[in-house]
């Protein structure tokens, strides 16, 4: 699958990527593509949670914050849009991640959801059932080895 | 038959007794070791103590043999991600689970589980029908 082309696509004023949890992780990845000019929602069901989003981008509207429960397709319908080109799924639990990223992708019909998922077998498993996954574990059992070798 | 339930709470042992009633093979997973050691007071040894988003506790518990898998649960989404393990890891026949938002039964349908019980309507549906009576006597009595 071509993923630049896909991306590229996500570039421009009216085109949103919405990430489901505002955590550290989360936060980081909408400032980083905020800075990119992209549009970003960001929803998490803690209001605490949005604290973490850089006032200057939310105040400038390039970064919504949405009030949710992210496994529920009802709640996700207050954030995605027919301009949603991408979906992340940056909680902490797999579980959640992965029931947020199955809805996306099946329900919502969202053409390119990123999901993380910690445990390396639930990552293979649902790289197979066509979500692209990420696992914090591989990524940094990686960059580990890499600076040992 | 070879049945592995998720869950000792009271739906799980409720399953439980009654596959062994019917001379079926069970195994019961839950997280609390109280709740595993309760199920084997009474029904021998059948309880594995352990997380069953855990694919190496399903492995330990069988799951490569079982016919069938039931996740009775409290929380929704990780129902599903055992019953997709069971499915597609393991590749368990029936996949059945419990969900406590009715919201859930639809996306469960659709990501092919094979049984979903919407708890929360199945609920409400009674309820509603033992009220319906009420206002029907007083009707009646009106």
């Amino acid at each position: 699958m071509n993923n630049n082309a896909r991306h590229a696509e996500t570039r421009g004023d009216r085109s949103r990527i919405v990430i489901a949890g505002c955590g550290r992780t989360g936060a980081a990845i909408a400032e980083a593509l905020g800075l990119q000019r992209i549009r970003i929602r960001v929803i998490d069901r803690d209001p605490e949670a949005f604290d973490r989003l850089p006032a200057w981008m939310v105040e400038s509207g390039q970064i919504s914050a949405v009030l949710g429960d992210v496994t529920l397709e009802s709640n996700l319908r207050r954030a995605v849009d027919q301009d949603t080109v991408t979906f992340i799924a940056m909680t902490s639990s797999d579980a959640v991640n992965i029931i947020a990223a199955q809805i996306a992708y099946h329900t919502l019909m969202i053409p390119s959801v990123i999901c993380r998922i910690d445990d390396p077998v639930k990552r293979d498993l649902y790289e197979r059932l066509e979500l692209t996954a990420l696992s914090h574990t591989n990524t940094l059992t990686e960059l580990v080895t890499n600076l040992i070798r | 038959m070879y049945v592995i339930i998720v869950g000792a709470g009271k739906v799980g042992a409720e399953m439980a007794r009654w596959l062994i009633e019917a001379d079926q093979e069970i195994t019961v997973i839950d997280r609390s070791a109280g709740r595993c050691a309760a199920i084997e007071e009474e029904l021998g040894s059948v309880a594995v103590t352990g997380d069953a988003t855990e694919s190496a506790v399903l492995r330990k518990a069988g799951a490569a043999r079982a016919d069938v898998l039931i996740a009775t649960g409290s929380v929704d989404e990780q129902n599903l991600v055992i019953c997709q393990m069971a499915k597609h890891l393991f590749e368990v026949g029936r996949v059945m689970s419990v969900v406590h938002i009715s919201e859930h039964a639809a996306l469960f349908d659709r990501l092919g589980i094979d049984v979903t019980v919407d708890t929360t309507s199945l609920q409400v549906t009674q309820l509603q029908h033992g009220v319906r009576g009420l206002i029907g006597e007083e009707v009646r009595d009106l």
